[in-house]
């Protein structure tokens, strides 16, 4: 390798290195962290101890206990750890009892990312993380590094993979513009209030309170003082008149959804604020973060295809959400499995947005105005299926004695049902273009992926037979980031779009993940 | 004798219209065979054989444990426990002939620049892997794949972590075969592609 200037850090950190004794910290903190966002799992546990009388004490001891022994446990893992960085490669050595050793191409790493959690903010110190296409699991962190030191080293980390880059692809040579960075999107903090919002998910909510409420005991709280009282305040506003106790009820609903949503923006502001973009050589970094700083990096060559999302609300906005896709199982943030994204992206703002990104495609992305739908056979394939459980209630009901009223809610269910398979048979559709091809899907919100045609990596075609009679079929395109769907569509289409991937990818080998 | 027989057979072949060749139409572009239509090899014949073979011993293992919990265990009827079993085996039969159908039904082909798989009685779905994306091959041999001597072939190519291409039934001498063709393949694009200018 030609190093055009041979800074004095690569030389230094040849040799293994620990890291800070604080890094124990971020350990415990990582665990503590874990089990905080996992918490509604254990709800029903300290419900059990609360309603068997487990005294207090014991819980604190036993929170104790785990501390120390956590601690002692990251303090071991910080004696065994050891990393170095050399011209070409991140060697990462770890394990108390068995020791691991990662040895990371720079050329293949995904992304990294920069974190600063509060505890850290303070003493200047930051973590990063550093993510490569391969198992999920294998990330390296190195925890609480000086701040500058890390800023360094990722630059140290993302630069050789552009620098290596540049001379095999003997691109224009920027070396003179390494330190530029070009904004690409900002969001203000109005932008991430409306995507906490309209990202909010009630049902969730719902999912998760469900087995919880079950467990409590009903009547015994309803039997309480308090519930009592509000009970019979309840009883004399609405004067047991039925229109004011379901408006009641449905504005405990909308209370209950606008504290969500509540929660949901304070936590979209707390991640991103003050959210931005930007391009560095061939890296994308999004930073933001109010309690943890956070500055994900990711090589603009990994995103595999562009996913424009819409919840409900956004549809009434009239916004959508990026989402930069990746390899699978390689994501920014690889616990919860997100994709960086662009919250609160109005229509005007997108073509604008990935003109500033050319390595991503040739040509202009903007979002198709209208899409050709799938055949209708799609909906008639499925319609009967909602119908099944009424149908054979009907036939209990004319036979044996079957309750009426589970007939009407069966049928009722089956249109509903019905319904919205053909809101989603309407929303089902694709656009072609030259270098990509669009999918749409959607049942209340909407999404459009783009799909690039040299980042696929197969394609399956499927027909049944009554299919085949009417010249209709399935199209599967295999990415990397996951598999594409394109159900009924003509077979001459299916045809076209199976030609241009292969004519996209058989012939030229391109590294494309 | 035989030079002149020789000389005699190509004066014959002057005359004949042999040396003249109709290549017939030329095929336009909308002619061209597609993913679904194209002709491809089928998989070894020890494949559906194997399968056969497998699924009736299954068959026969859970009728004779169902009988025996019949006559054993129940207080039914004779008559009803016989319909049962008759029944029960019927379905079995049925579910036999179908995996058979179903294992002659795969076949794949090596193609210039990818690999062609199909399968599937209903649902046919033919799959298309250039080897430009191709990132491993695997090449399994179960026990009772060991007594037919056959092969599974495994194509993976990046991010899922399940195969796209899962071929199974290849004789084990054309699996090594094709696994060596195809990692050559995989190896001759990528090569071809990095070594020149851009």
């Amino acid at each position: 390798m030609t190093e055009q200037s041979p800074s004095p850090e690569l030389e230094l950190e040849a040799t293994w290195q620990a890291l800070s004794p604080w890094s124990i910290i971020s350990f415990v903190a990582s665990v503590f962290k874990a089990m905080l966002s996992n918490a509604y799992a254990l709800i029903p546990i300290f419900y059990a101890g609360w309603s068997n009388d487990i005294p207090l004490l014991w819980v604190i001891e036993g929170g104790l206990l785990l501390l120390v022994l956590l601690s002692l446990f990251a303090f071991l893992q910080w004696t065994k750890f050891r990393f170095r960085i050399s011209a070409s490669q991140l060697d990462v050595k770890q394990g108390i009892l068995f020791t691991k050793t990662d040895e990371i191409p720079l050329s293949r790493i995904q992304n990294i990312r920069y974190e600063q959690p509060f505890y850290f903010r303070p003493l200047d110190l930051a973590t990063l993380v550093i993510e490569t296409a391969g198992s999920s699991k294998d990330e390296a962190k190195l925890a609480a590094l000086d701040a500058k030191q890390a800023q360094t080293l990722k630059l140290q980390l993302l630069q050789l993979s552009s620098a290596k880059e540049q001379t095999t692809a003997d691109n224009i040579p920027q070396r003179s513009t390494i330190d530029n960075h070009q904004p690409i999107i900002k969001r203000s903090l109005g932008d991430l209030i409306l995507f906490g919002l309209y990202q909010n998910n009630f049902i969730w909510f719902a999912i998760i309170a469900g087995p919880v409420m079950g467990q409590i005991e009903w009547e015994k709280v309803a039997e309480s003082a308090v519930i009592q009282s509000i009970f019979d305040w309840a009883i004399q506003v609405t004067h047991n008149n039925i229109i004011l106790q379901t408006s009641l009820f449905m504005s405990l609903i909308v209370i209950g959804y606008i504290v969500f949503s509540m929660i949901s923006i304070l936590a979209s502001v707390l991640k991103y604020h003050p959210y931005s973009l930007d391009k560095r050589q061939q890296t994308l970094q999004r930073s933001g973060g109010v309690i943890a700083h956070q500055q994900d990096a990711l090589a603009i060559k990994r995103i595999q295809l562009i996913h424009f999302h819409q919840p409900l609300l956004a549809r009434i906005l009239k916004i959508w959400t990026i989402y930069l896709k990746q390899v699978k199982g390689s994501e920014i943030e690889q616990k919860t499995q997100k994709h960086m994204l662009i919250p609160s992206v109005r229509p005007a703002e997108i073509s604008s947005l990935f003109q500033k990104l050319p390595s991503l495609n040739q040509d202009e992305i903007t979002l198709p105005n209208e899409y050709h739908p799938i055949h209708i056979d799609w909906f008639y394939k499925r319609v009967w299926l909602p119908f099944m459980p009424f149908v054979l209630l009907l036939i209990g009901w004319l036979t044996t004695a079957v309750d009426k009223e589970l007939l009407v809610v069966s049928f009722v269910a089956a249109m509903l049902g019905a319904g919205l398979l053909f809101l989603r048979f309407k929303q089902w559709g694709y656009v072609i273009e030259k270098h990509a091809i669009w999918q749409r899907t959607g049942l209340l919100g909407a999404d459009w992926k783009r799909i690039p045609f040299d980042k696929i990596q197969h394609v399956t075609l499927t027909q049944t037979a009554s299919q085949k009679k009417q010249q209709l079929a399935y199209v599967q395109l295999g990415l990397a980031s996951g598999l594409i769907n394109i159900p009924y569509i003509e077979l001459s289409v299916a045809n076209k779009i199976t030609a241009r991937s292969l004519n996209a990818v058989a012939k030229q080998y391109k590294q494309w993940i | 004798m035989q030079p002149t027989s020789s000389k005699s057979s190509e004066q014959v072949e002057h005359q004949c219209p042999i040396e003249q060749y109709d290549h017939g139409s030329n095929i336009a572009q909308d002619q061209f065979t597609t993913l679904s239509k194209l002709s491809l090899t089928a998989v070894d014949k020890n494949y559906p054989r194997m399968q056969l073979i497998v699924s009736s011993a299954m068959l026969a293992t859970i009728t004779i444990l169902l009988t025996s919990f019949l006559v054993m265990a129940s207080q039914t009827p004779l008559v009803i426990n016989i319909s049962i079993i008759g029944a029960f085996f019927i379905l079995g039969l049925a579910i036999v002939r179908l995996i058979y159908l179903q294992s002659r039904a795969v076949c794949y082909g090596v193609f210039d620049h990818e690999f062609i798989m199909r399968k599937g009685l209903f649902w046919v779905s033919t799959t298309a892997l250039p080897y430009t994306r191709l990132q491993h091959v695997n090449l399994s041999q179960g026990p009772v794949e060991r007594r037919f001597s056959l092969s599974t072939l495994k194509c993976f190519s990046a991010g899922s972590g399940e195969a796209e291409i899962h071929l199974p039934g290849l004789s084990t001498q054309t699996a090594e075969h094709l696994r060596q063709h195809l990692l050559h393949q995989a190896a001759e694009t990528q090569q071809a592609d990095l070594d020149p200018e851009d």
